[in-house]
């Protein structure tokens, strides 16, 4: 008796899934994003070519990296301004460490190392003495960026040694696909699966959507949001590995020209709300290829770099007004 | 048999803030299947006991028992963890979380490797919502639930933690008759199955409706705790107060001047074709229930929401969509939702009082401090607001106090009608009496007062005339409050809304 309803909410759970996933704000991206690859392929020829995307695959790597860390970070309605700066604070720490101890690993440990460290101060700050993480992070921008000016005077740190397989990593092959993109796509994968099928990702959602309810509900609020700055600050440390293998030295202004703005642009771009609780990590990864597709693009073209940033703007904008679009057409369609 | 252990037993908590003594030796105890209710005035006390009882503040002094041991709670994990589950005034959901996520928030059913069991969330989540009488999709956000509905989310939310001890904090605040009726249903089924539910309410007929006994709390002291059945309404209110209430209504109608607001087959938002006139030295009260549509018809008036229709004061046309034209030609507006629409909290009283009015101490738009502070402590004096000083901090004023320097920012303006949504909602009963007789005041002086009010009580009260609203549309006139009774208003404002009734 109990099986006919079962079966007939199922359908229409089915039809409603179609639609949802009809009217995503992820379906709107994929239209942008394909209207950005047409537009290219039709004004640059050279856009036409296969390796064009693979390179492209391989350039937003770090970025991908970053963007997972700085989403789920925004999930919980939390920001971190200081990411740019810790490309450089892990570059110039890998490659000090190449140089005294003559060993690759330890290089790349203690560089991977300063991402929960100065996730951790973050963190501790954040949720034990109660400080606005927009301010603290804008405050780490700074004084990370100018300990690593200090201690490099200004000037790239290079390897060496000649950890060559530590650059080649970077601009190896797993099949077609890029090593640093395979990298990227299996954190995008994990992510994925901690924020949609874990307790602890649900969560994360559950503090953005309503900190209090969530915080009466038993969910240990400041642990999550602690362990988020440490994941923020872990992933911009495998983004700056990645920029390290790519030059091979120590670069002091590594991520210096607003990395954390055009990250944080890409994960707006993607849908996710800067009050936390709303949007996905599929959104993010299609916000930073849009993002670099129309760099690249525009690059290949040959067009100024101040036309960039306007088209860039521009874009941004566009997207943004499709997500308020979106909301309200959700809303009427709730009715 | 005869003295059975309380499922809870507060004794003597002790609680205070900087500057207050919120609690002082408070006791409160519930049975097993008990509706205890814990009434008082705002400042009694009741919010800061559920919050040391949901383990968001830890008392100063004092023993929590549960089942006659001592515990102590350091979160709001200690107290799940003792079956205890809040049910805020204010609710907890996560407005983008599906109704299943928001039941088993923090306690979702899990897999292997910490993984949510998303078959086991919705079927539970299905079953739960069943018993509780609500055939809906547990997949479905939050968002798209009515109040009603959200409010029985909390309660699948409670029974989903098996809870034994059940807090609901104003339960009814945002229903309507007949969903109060269907939530009084779910307590007794949930008394049955022997969980203790204290209810926190100042409604007093709902007390004598579902609750076995009564605790009265006043200025954070325990003043009383009585069985209903042997307790009288007016010693409730009288434990409440510390006094007796005489005169809470002091409205003295005088004679009706001009007409000064026409309103004139408005229509948006909720609201159909609806009319209605403000004469000068009168007060006017719309009554209707909860989603009547009562509060958006202010806004329309206002010019908050978009209308069609024709709003006139003095006979000329306030356009739509422009509060500014409304208030220049002598409109004024108190919305509902003092903290979110009204108050600037984090400013002073005095900035809060001149908001509208600012550009009148302004010259060359440079603002002129010793003028605007006259004005503000002229406003101040005249409502006697109850403040340290137009310095302080609107926020630290009672509610009273809040909605007084409210009306204070309206009076610097020259109005000739002014719009009270829910004048008193969150105001304590000696608060009220004040507001009605200012409103009182105002109307001999010749302005026209237009009420907006779900309190049955206070439209019977205040008003001259009476218009009830249904369903966004005029239900029913009185042209003089000594003709109509609660129960013609409560049947011309629910009746058809409710068929089943």
């Amino acid at each position: 008796m109990a099986a006919i309803p079962v079966g007939r909410k199922r359908h229409q759970n089915g039809a409603m899934r179609w639609s949802r996933l009809l009217f995503s704000r992820e379906a709107g991206l994929v239209i942008l994003l394909l209207a950005v690859v047409a537009l290219f392929w039709i004004l640059e020829p050279s856009t036409r070519q296969q390796r064009v995307y693979w390179d492209l695959l391989r350039e937003i790597s770090p970025n991908l990296i970053a963007a997972i860390g700085v989403t789920m970070l925004m999930l919980a309605g939390e920001f971190d301004l200081s990411i740019g700066s810790m490309l450089a604070v892990t570059g110039v720490t890998t490659v000090v460490f190449f140089n005294s101890t003559e060993n690759m690993w330890a290089g790349i440990a203690a560089g991977l190392a300063t991402g929960p460290l100065v996730g951790g101060i973050h963190g501790y700050l954040v949720t034990k003495q109660k400080m606005n993480s927009l301010v603290t992070t804008l405050g780490s921008l700074f004084a990370l960026r100018g300990m690593v000016y200090v201690y490099t005077n200004k000037m790239p740190v290079s390897d060496l040694i000649g950890f060559w397989d530590f650059q080649d990593a970077y601009y190896n092959n797993l099949g077609p696909a890029p090593l640093p993109f395979v990298l990227a796509i299996l954190l995008v994968i994990l992510a994925l699966i901690v924020l949609t099928q874990t307790e602890f990702g649900r969560n994360v959602y559950a503090i953005g959507g309503n900190e209090t309810a969530a915080r009466v509900s038993g969910i240990r609020v400041n642990l999550i949001k602690f362990m988020l700055f440490v994941i923020c600050s872990s992933c911009a440390a495998i983004g700056g590995m990645l920029l390290t293998m790519q030059t091979g030295s120590g670069y002091f202004n590594a991520g210096g020209s607003g990395f954390e703005l055009i990250v944080i642009a890409a994960v707006v771009l993607g849908g996710i709300a800067l009050s936390g609780g709303k949007g996905s990590l599929v959104g993010t990864v299609l916000g930073v290829v849009i993002l670099g597709m129309t760099a690249k693009g525009l690059r290949l073209m040959g067009v100024n770099t101040n036309i960039q940033l306007m088209v860039t703007g521009s874009i941004m904008i566009l997207a943004v007004f499709m997500h308020s679009f979106h909301d309200r057409i959700a809303i009427l369609r709730r009715r | 048999m005869s003295e059975k252990q309380p499922l809870l037993n507060l004794r003597s908590i002790a609680k205070a803030f900087p500057g207050t003594q919120a609690l002082n030796g408070v006791d409160f105890s519930l049975h097993a299947g008990e509706v205890h209710a814990l009434i008082g005035e705002n400042g009694a006390g009741k919010s800061t006991l559920i919050k040391i009882i949901a383990g968001l503040y830890q008392p100063d002094d004092g023993v929590i028992e549960i089942e006659g041991e001592a515990v102590e709670f350091h979160s709001p994990a200690d107290s799940l963890a003792h079956r205890i589950k809040v049910v805020y005034q204010e609710l907890d959901l996560v407005p983008d979380l599906s109704i299943a996520e928001n039941v088993f928030l923090g306690n979702l059913p899990k897999k292997a490797f910490r993984t949510v069991d998303w078959n086991e969330l919705y079927a539970r989540t299905s079953e739960l919502l069943q018993d509780l009488g609500l055939n809906i999709d547990p997949e479905m956000p939050i968002s798209a639930l009515t109040v009603a509905q959200q409010q029985l989310v909390e309660i699948a939310r409670a029974l989903s933690r098996q809870a034994q001890i059940i807090i609901m904090d104003e339960p009814t605040s945002a229903l309507s008759q007949s969903e109060i009726e269907s939530l009084f249903t779910v307590i007794r089924r949930l008394q049955g199955l022997g969980v203790g539910i204290m209810y926190v309410s100042h409604k007093l007929d709902e007390i004598y409706a579902i609750a076995d006994r009564v605790t009265v709390f006043r200025d954070g002291e325990h003043i009383a705790t009585e069985a209903v059945a042997n307790t009288r309404q007016s010693d409730l209110v009288t434990w409440m107060v510390g006094r007796e209430v005489k005169d809470l209504y002091p409205r003295t109608p005088g004679q009706p001047g001009d007409v000064l607001l026409e309103v004139d087959s408005v229509s948006g938002a909720t609201i159909e074709d609806f009319s209605l006139k403000v004469h000068a030295g009168e007060i006017v009260a719309v009554f209707g229930l909860m989603g009547s549509g009562v509060h958006n018809l202010g806004r329309l008036i206002f010019g908050n929401l978009p209308r069609t229709g024709s709003v006139r004061l003095l006979g000329q046309e306030i356009h739509a969509n422009a509060p500014m034209d409304a208030i220049r030609k002598g409109l004024g507006f108190l919305t509902e939702n003092r903290k979110s629409d009204g108050l600037l909290l984090p400013l002073s009283v005095k900035e809060n009082i001149t908001l509208v009015s600012v550009n009148n101490y302004a010259n060359m738009m440079v603002i002129n401090g010793q003028d605007e502070r006259r004005a503000t402590a002229e406003i101040v004096d005249k409502l006697s607001i109850k403040t340290p000083g137009i310095a302080q901090k609107i926020r630290y004023l009672s509610g009273g106090n809040q909605q007084k320097s409210l009306i204070g920012r309206w009076l610097l303006e020259e109005l000739k009608v002014l719009i009270f949504s829910e004048p008193t909602r969150g105001i304590d009963v000696g608060s009220k009496a004040e507001m009605y007789r200012l409103m009182d005041d105002m109307a001999h002086q010749g302005m026209g007062i237009l009420v907006l009010s779900t309190e049955l009580p206070e439209v019977l009260g205040i008003a001259d005339r009476i218009i009830v609203i249904r369903q966004g549309r005029s239900a029913g006139r009185w042209i003089s409050r000594d003709d109509a009774t609660q129960q013609d208003l409560m049947t011309a404002a629910a009746v058809q809304l409710d068929p089943a009734s």
